[in-house]
């Protein structure tokens, strides 16, 4: 079994490498790669690691592992930035139309969604093309991290699909609702309006780098949505900012924003935490993007909560950050915020606490960027008990320093140079 | 007197492990829960919760200045993370009312991960502890 396996992915690889100008043609098409060898090595990646043979090599926990599946945009295909914003949106095939009903029959599901998806977007903080190509580059079109699921059911019953269709109904749906979630909820982040835009640019970051903007994407640990929620996380908005979240959205002068209240938000918990109920993270019925994203929204001023009384406000540890001018504390806590949607408040905290107690002793920081690359290096040595494993330490380590290159590389090739609408 | 018994190897119980690999700490917690059992009264229960927090941070204080090996830097990690949950419980906000989501607030920090079976989901060792302190915390609280 292991040497036929290993036969068929020496054949596979050997095939995908002799006709790198047939099988590459999408790659260099989609992505205008320079350099067909990068395109070719792309798809023999893409081949390789959708083969049957190595599926069946590697367990069904981790086939789909985010790491295994998930396109790493920093370090795979420099170009895709500046070739996604030229592409307005794709032609859909039968590997990827499969949201295009849940999108049709919007009117009867979510009367909101369907106005979102027909309409045009006057004030978004977020500069659509951002979203646009966060929608085409971080994953990529092949990628099996994705799945449909518009039932009350778990998504561990639902197979793993291709990257869903990026037509103008989808991008409408997607865009809209960003704007229109980060209109309604800029003063429940911040009263003061260019520290929220701040704060939505990092849940732009954070968005982009968790889900690249699909609703339907499923990690292989089954993290869920938008926001790739997971039960705790749920559970923690459910009992401590929904209430806040309801408030603020029914308070609202914008009817838009009571509407999203109403139509989703309905219930005592819209967003289960139960993973047997997780297809609600993704389900265009369950009031998809939006639910996924208010969740997002609530989610980071949540964790900056527990960062502040755990962390930077904490009488333990406040006197080292007390020579930080207020703008880096502020980009700091944006910047563990982000962080800990993957690490869990404690995946920072505790990490960062032993940075300061034994790197920083008597002194105090004072490089916001130098901190944060020593707290790296720290959640790689001295991990928070849940991020011990080889895995997520990889993970957990490089999460906040890839979430702010891709930011970079996608801001780096829009009109501004930035993602904050001028 | 009997339910008190059972409530605190019930609490105990939660810690048996002692995944902490500091005596100390782990010692002083069982004491901590002890005398918060033995006590109704707010003020006092506060008190011995103060007492506790110096003793983390002293302790803090002296891994922190022990060599970098492996274990000394767990035990820090882990004593940083218990300090976390202790923190975020917020014990001068709780009254008898908001106990149950004062626990949620602990429950809810599960890794950031779902398993196909949600039983092996479990909650990070120290969390466990902060909880059956905040639980020892609250037990008699009128």
């Amino acid at each position: 079994m292991i040497i036929k396996n290993s036969l068929s992915l020496i054949i596979a690889t050997a095939f995908s490498m002799l006709t790198p100008q047939v099988f590459a043609k999408e790659y260099i098409s989609l992505y205008e790669i320079q350099d067909s060898k990068q395109a070719a090595t792309e798809y023999s990646l893409d081949y390789i690691k959708k083969a049957p043979e190595i599926l069946s090599l590697v367990d069904s926990s981790s086939r789909t592992n985010e790491s295994f599946s998930h396109f790493d945009p920093v370090n795979v295909c420099s170009n895709c930035y500046k070739t996604a914003r030229s592409i307005k949106y794709e032609t859909c095939n039968d590997k990827n139309d499969y949201l295009n009903s849940s999108l049709n029959q919007l009117g009867r599901t979510s009367p909101l969604l369907s106005v979102l998806k027909n309409s045009t977007t006057a004030n978004s903080t977020i500069n659509p093309e951002c979203i646009r190509t966060s929608l085409f580059s971080t994953f990529s079109s092949k990628a099996k991290s994705f799945k449909q699921c518009e039932s009350q059911g778990s998504l561990k019953n639902y197979r793993f699909k291709n990257r869903p269709c990026i037509n103008e109904s989808y991008f409408n749906v997607i865009n809209n609702s960003f704007s229109l979630v980060g209109q309604c909820l800029k003063g429940f982040l911040s009263n003061n309006s260019a520290q929220a835009d701040q704060d939505i640019l990092s849940i732009f970051s954070l968005i982009n780098i968790e889900s690249g903007f699909h609703l339907n994407a499923v990690s292989g640990t089954g993290a869920g949505g938008i926001g790739q929620f997971t039960s705790g996380a749920i559970d923690d908005f459910n009992e401590n900012q929904l209430p806040n979240v309801r408030k603020q959205l029914s308070e609202s002068s914008n009817p838009r924003c009571q509407q999203m209240s109403d139509e989703i938000l309905n219930g005592d918990t819209p967003m289960r935490a139960s993973s047997s109920l997780s297809c609600n993270r993704v389900s265009m019925k369950n009031g998809n993007p939006l639910l996924n994203m208010i969740y997002t929204f609530g989610y980071f001023k949540q964790t900056k909560s527990y960062l502040q009384k755990g962390l930077l406000n904490n009488h333990r540890y406040k006197h080292y950050f007390s020579t930080l001018p207020a703008p880096e504390k502020l980009k700091l806590e944006r910047a563990l915020a982000v962080w800990a949607h993957n690490t869990g408040a404690a995946g920072v905290v505790a990490p960062a606490a032993t940075l300061l107690l034994k790197e920083y002793s008597d002194s105090k920081v004072v490089d916001v960027d130098e901190f944060i690359e020593q707290l790296a290096e720290k959640m790689k040595s001295s991990p928070a008990r849940a991020n011990r494993s080889v895995a997520r330490r990889n993970e957990t380590s490089t999460y906040f320093l890839k979430a702010k290159k891709h930011l970079q590389n996608i801001e780096e090739n829009v009109r501004g140079g930035t993602c904050l609408k001028q | 007197m009997f339910k008190t018994i059972i409530l605190s190897l019930m609490i105990l119980n939660s810690s048996m492990s002692f995944a902490m690999n500091d005596e100390v700490i782990e010692t002083s917690i069982l004491t901590l829960n002890n005398n918060l059992l033995r006590t109704n009264k707010l003020v006092e229960k506060r008190t011995l919760i103060d007492q506790f927090d110096s003793l983390l941070a002293e302790r803090q204080r002296e891994i922190a200045q022990l060599p970098d090996s492996a274990e000394n830097l767990e035990k820090l990690g882990s004593i940083n993370e218990l300090a976390f949950y202790l923190d975020i419980i917020d014990f001068k906000s709780i009254k008898k009312q908001n106990c149950t989501k004062k626990e949620k607030i602990i429950t809810s920090q599960t890794p950031n991960v779902e398993y196909e079976n949600s039983s092996d989901t479990k909650l990070p060792y120290e969390a466990d502890l902060s909880l059956s302190v905040l639980r020892a915390f609250c037990s008699g609280l009128r």
